[in-house]
């Protein structure tokens, strides 16, 4: 059968990329490898150390990111909410294992919340999930200026150490990625939940067609995005050492970025966490090279913006949803 | 089933425009039992000044939105045009009219630029205009280096903050006549009802010859334009050029005034005449929050409520009805 070619240059580079995460591994190890060479300081074990550290938080968020998406929707509000995590274990968190436990229980009782509320938006009321989540970002960003007006609180070390240091040889923040990213894709993979989740955002009226609770599907995929949004922010806590309720606000784009660079597909359906994980380290990685090479940082804004743009222009696949 | 179509006639108000005036009649009248002070005429006009850069971006905003999408822009070409202003007009050395004249066209090239990465490459208009966000907010902070950035000149503040003879705001003035005539072009002309066309039924309008693409580019250079004219407005207001000015509550409030104006996301309904109810309700209740000491985190609070609650309602109830 004759394939007619429609789509031209862009497209055919689009379906490669939405055939599996390869390219963007290729990107990285070639980004990779140009740093060691170009730049002597990006192979120290401090450098690597600070990779791991920074890109751990946005690793997590992107897990529930991608969650999200894959169902065919869309999550604004992670900003807020590890704004909020943070804010939360400033001022919950005491020296005693007891009021550990209970921070740490409130984060994710809070991610879980968060979750709910935006998936109940928009599966019950059917809102718009770009707008819903804003509007849930813009409550959970007011929450946290109510609980810390101006960065700061205490945040025990022993908490710290926990999440930021060592188990023998090994970084915890990299034992955080790794359980993560693994959960997710087992989940997304394996699970009966997890391919419903593919199932509706490729298709919600045959998903519904053929018994797939598509609302209970949709709230799942919102409510594991809080969770993990939740851990991510507990992590970015013990990173920065206090509450901040503005640190949230660069992990929605972030995040998105990152997920759409591993091939997820905006519109649902298609993609996998493998590729997430190297979206997120190219982000973090070329930060890192801008920052190595003294490009201010109000530059980072410009590069970041460029790259969502063409990262969305060369995956996005479904050209009638152009216009809702 | 007489809930049901209770709810309906509720939504019908504001998606006819009518609905926010009950709702800014009830809101002036508790808070003049709960704060006299608060509801005299001349305070009340005051607000109307507050009140007009945010009401021309929600123009911009609403048009988007009748169209069927939106645009996560308008807070950032407002920040771009204070500070490029305040930075060109600060030494003088520039004609006023042709620097004017200059930021409008900027702020229709960055509209133009949205509507063809939307209709051309086919990015979707959330992602797109995310991408212009970060872009401008990154070319802001390039050119301010984080500092603030001289002073507009007398007879832009004027526009900004003056009263004509002691009476009535200039600013106030401007805001209703855009809005008229804003009003004029979506009701009166072809490209109006066009908007409201593509934005209602995007299939039916292009089966009826209506050419989609165009129209989609020109709604948002028109939002464009109005952003710009509301960064030059809100700019003359403030008086000075800074990375802080405008940026993401305008984002926000913009769309809180065009959905408590009735306009839904769906597009093709609602209107510039609730958008002007919505937009002055907000600096009302933003007033009335800060004079009982709840401030910015309270402020977040309530508009993100309101863009949740009023868009669940409206499409809600469109799903019952459909």
């Amino acid at each position: 059968m004759a394939v007619i070619n429609q789509h031209g240059p862009v497209r055919n580079l689009t379906a490669k990329i939405g055939k599996g995460p390869w390219v963007i591994y290729a990107i990285l190890i070639a980004v990779i490898l140009f740093n060691l060479v170009g730049n002597p300081y990006f192979g120290t074990a401090y450098n690597i150390s600070n990779v791991i550290q920074q890109s751990a938080a946005l690793m997590l968020v992107s897990v529930g990111q991608t969650f999200v998406i894959i169902g065919g929707g869309f999550d604004f509000s992670v900003g807020g909410v590890v704004s909020l995590a943070t804010c939360i274990v400033a001022t919950q968190m005491k020296n005693d294992p007891l009021s550990m436990v209970w921070a740490i229980a409130l984060v994710i009782f809070m991610g879980l919340l968060a979750g709910s509320i935006n998936g109940l938006g928009v599966a019950l009321f059917r809102i718009n999930p770009f707008i819903m989540t804003i509007g849930t970002m813009s409550i959970a960003q007011g929450v946290s200026y109510i609980l810390r007006e101006y960065p700061g609180g205490h945040v025990p070390s022993s908490y710290i150490k926990a999440l930021t240091g060592n188990i023998g040889f090994v970084p915890v923040p990299i034992i955080l990625i790794l359980c993560a990213v693994l959960a997710g894709a087992l989940t997304l993979r394996s699970t009966r939940l997890g391919r419903y989740i593919y199932a509706v955002g490729g298709n919600e009226e045959s998903a519904k067609a053929s018994g797939i609770n598509v609302k209970g599907i949709k709230i799942f995929s919102f409510m594991a995005c809080g969770f993990f949004t939740a851990l991510g922010g507990m992590f970015m806590a013990a990173r920065i050492a206090s509450g901040d309720p503005r640190v949230g606000e660069s992990f929605p784009l972030d995040s998105i970025t990152a997920v759409v660079l591993g091939g997820v597909i905006i519109g649902g359906g298609r993609g996998s966490l493998i590729g997430v994980a190297a979206g997120v380290l190219l982000i973090v990685i070329l930060s890192n090279l801008l920052a190595l090479f003294n490009v201010s940082p109000y530059y980072h804004y410009i590069i970041k913006g460029l790259l969502l743009g063409l990262a969305v222009a060369i995956t996005f696949r479904k050209e009638e949803r152009a216009f809702r | 089933m007489a809930r049901q179509s209770a709810s309906n006639y509720v939504r019908g108000l504001f998606q006819k425009g009518v609905g926010i005036y009950l709702l800014l009649g009830v809101c002036i009248a508790v808070f003049g039992v709960a704060a006299p002070a608060m509801v005299s005429p001349r305070h009340l006009l005051e607000l109307t000044v507050h009140a007009a850069a945010l009401g021309i971006v929600a123009m911009g905003q609403t048009m988007v939105m009748l169209i069927g999408m939106f645009d996560m822009s308008v807070g950032a070409v407002m920040t771009l045009i204070n500070v490029l202003g305040a930075g060109l007009l600060a030494e003088g050395q520039y004609n006023l009219v042709l620097v004017l004249v200059l930021l409008v066209f900027l702020g229709a090239l960055i509209g133009f630029i949205n509507g063809l990465g939307i209709t051309r490459l086919k990015i979707p208009p959330f992602m797109m205009t995310l991408g212009t966000w970060l872009v401008l907010r990154g070319l802001v902070l390039v050119y301010t280096k984080g500092g603030p950035k001289g002073h507009w000149p007398p007879s832009i503040q004027f526009l900004g903050k003056g009263w004509l003879g002691g009476i009535f705001p200039l600013s106030t003035l401007f805001w209703l006549a855009l809005t008229a005539a804003g009003i004029y072009f979506l009701r009166r002309t072809l490209w109006g009802r066009y908007i409201y066309a593509v934005g209602g039924n995007p299939k039916t309008s292009f089966l009826s010859g209506v050419r989609i693409n165009k129209m989609v580019t020109l709604t948002y250079t028109l939002c464009g334009v109005l952003s710009a004219v509301a960064g030059i407005v809100l700019s003359g207001y403030v008086g000075w050029g800074s990375f802080q000015v405008g940026g993401e509550e305008y984002l926000l409030n913009s769309i809180a005034a065009a959905v408590l104006g009735g306009t839904t996301f769906s597009g093709g309904v609602g209107g510039l005449s609730g958008t002007i109810g919505g937009a002055y309700l907000l600096t009302l209740i933003d007033s009335g929050l800060t004079m009982l000491g709840v401030g910015y985190a309270g402020r977040l609070i309530f508009t993100g409520s309101v863009i949740v609650v009023f868009t669940g309602l409206y499409e809600r109830l469109a799903a019952k009805t459909s």
